[in-house]
């Protein structure tokens, strides 16, 4: 009888511990849940390459109002780059790799950047002005000596400002810019027992 | 000499079911490339975000297991297209489905697709550069007393007119290139 007893003593405190611990260690991130995060790095689609690494630490909100996540590093690497060119739109493509939280426990995070706040670089205003200037020359020729019109020039000074607008410029993520984060899937942070 | 054959036999039986059990699974790692098409038609007029689809994994394949296979996704973010607002369309890999009907957790992200325009600005364009063209001509004439107004009307209306953005769609039989962000392991099912 008192073997019973001691037993199931011993049983309760191992599932009430177990439970415990349980509820404690491995909070759930679902799916659509978002993620806010500073960069650490800047990246510019006009320097940065496939593969290139980055990170960046998330900011409040935490998910699910958990402080545990404050402090917490992402990390990350470029997918796909587009350098801007003439009549070609340029890209950045982030993957996102792990979550490190502060006390050393690292999760694969299924996830994507759904906002960034990005800088378009400006584009060279003499650049278009030139190329309006010329557009304008241009026309003004052809309409006086081809067309004999002397609406040439002004038709002309628009196609340069089209074609010059049209030289797209890089896009740059700079460091401290904010990031928001979708979770495309369930993860299960499970976190470590012992602090590395 | 008995003991010894059947425990031959038994390391034989064992390798030869390891191999097949190896032969059967793959280990796609983060950055490898999937092509798949489109099963259904996107449109980033309509999509909304949550909305699954699939599409079905076409050659070259970066295992054979992956032969007849599909995933399965989600749209992550979606812009309706508007006066200066450009259409934005992202979606999420979620499963592949391996032709045998088993089925792996995959993170993916869409690096390449054939979008086509949902509708064309080109009429509105036009009519907003002849607006611009009429009512620039009247300014300059009864305000300004200058010509060349219709010309400055007509580059304003066309610029109003090209910052209408469309939308655009991913239309089913189209090709998607679908890169793994993470590593992960696919192994056909043994019984079915």
């Amino acid at each position: 009888m008192r073997f019973a007893r001691t037993a199931l003593a011993g049983f309760l405190a191992i599932a009430i511990t177990a439970a415990g611990a349980f509820a404690q260690v491995q909070p759930i991130l679902t799916e659509g849940t978002t993620v806010t995060a500073i960069m650490d790095n800047q990246l510019d689609s006009g320097t940065a390459n496939v593969g290139d690494q980055f990170s960046m630490h998330v900011t409040a909100p935490y998910p699910q109002d958990d402080d545990r996540y404050a402090g917490a590093t992402i990390t990350g690497h470029v997918i796909k780059v587009v350098r801007a060119g003439r009549g070609v739109t340029p890209e950045l493509q982030l993957a996102v790799d792990r979550l490190i939280l502060t006390d050393g426990t690292v999760v694969d995070l299924p996830a994507q950047v759904t906002s960034a706040q990005t800088k378009q670089q400006q584009k060279n205003g003499a650049n278009v002005a030139l190329s309006t200037l010329g557009g304008m020359v241009l026309g003004n020729i052809i309409g006086k000596t081809v067309l004999h019109t002397n609406a040439g020039g002004a038709v002309g000074a628009v196609g340069g400002l089209l074609y010059g607008l049209n030289a797209k410029a890089n896009v740059t993520l700079p460091a401290q810019a904010q990031v928001t984060l979708t979770l495309t899937h369930d993860v299960t942070v499970r976190r470590q027992s012992h602090t590395r | 000499m008995k003991v010894t054959n059947i425990a031959a036999a038994a390391l034989v039986a064992a390798m030869a079911t390891t191999t097949i059990a190896q032969a059967q699974s793959t280990t796609l790692y983060s950055g490898t490339k999937i092509y798949a098409k489109m099963d259904t038609t996107i449109d980033t007029g309509r999509a909304y975000v949550g909305q699954r689809f699939t599409m079905h994994v076409t050659p070259p394949y970066p295992s054979s297991l992956m032969a007849g296979g599909y995933l399965r996704g989600h749209v992550v973010k979606v812009t309706h297209a508007s006066q200066g607002v450009k259409p934005v369309l992202q979606l999420a890999i979620d499963r592949l489905y391996l032709s045998d009907g088993s089925s792996f957790e995959v993170d993916g992200q869409i690096v390449g697709d054939q979008q086509a325009k949902s509708e064309s600005n080109l009429g509105h364009t036009a009519l907003t550069a002849l607006g611009g063209m009429i009512a620039g001509n009247m300014i300059a004439k009864t305000i300004f007393h200058t010509g060349g107004g219709g010309a400055v009307g007509l580059a304003a209306g066309a610029l109003y007119g090209l910052n209408a953005k469309t939308n655009f769609n991913l239309p089913a039989g189209s090709n998607v290139t679908v890169q793994t962000t993470h590593t992960v392991v696919v192994r056909r099912q043994s019984h079915r």
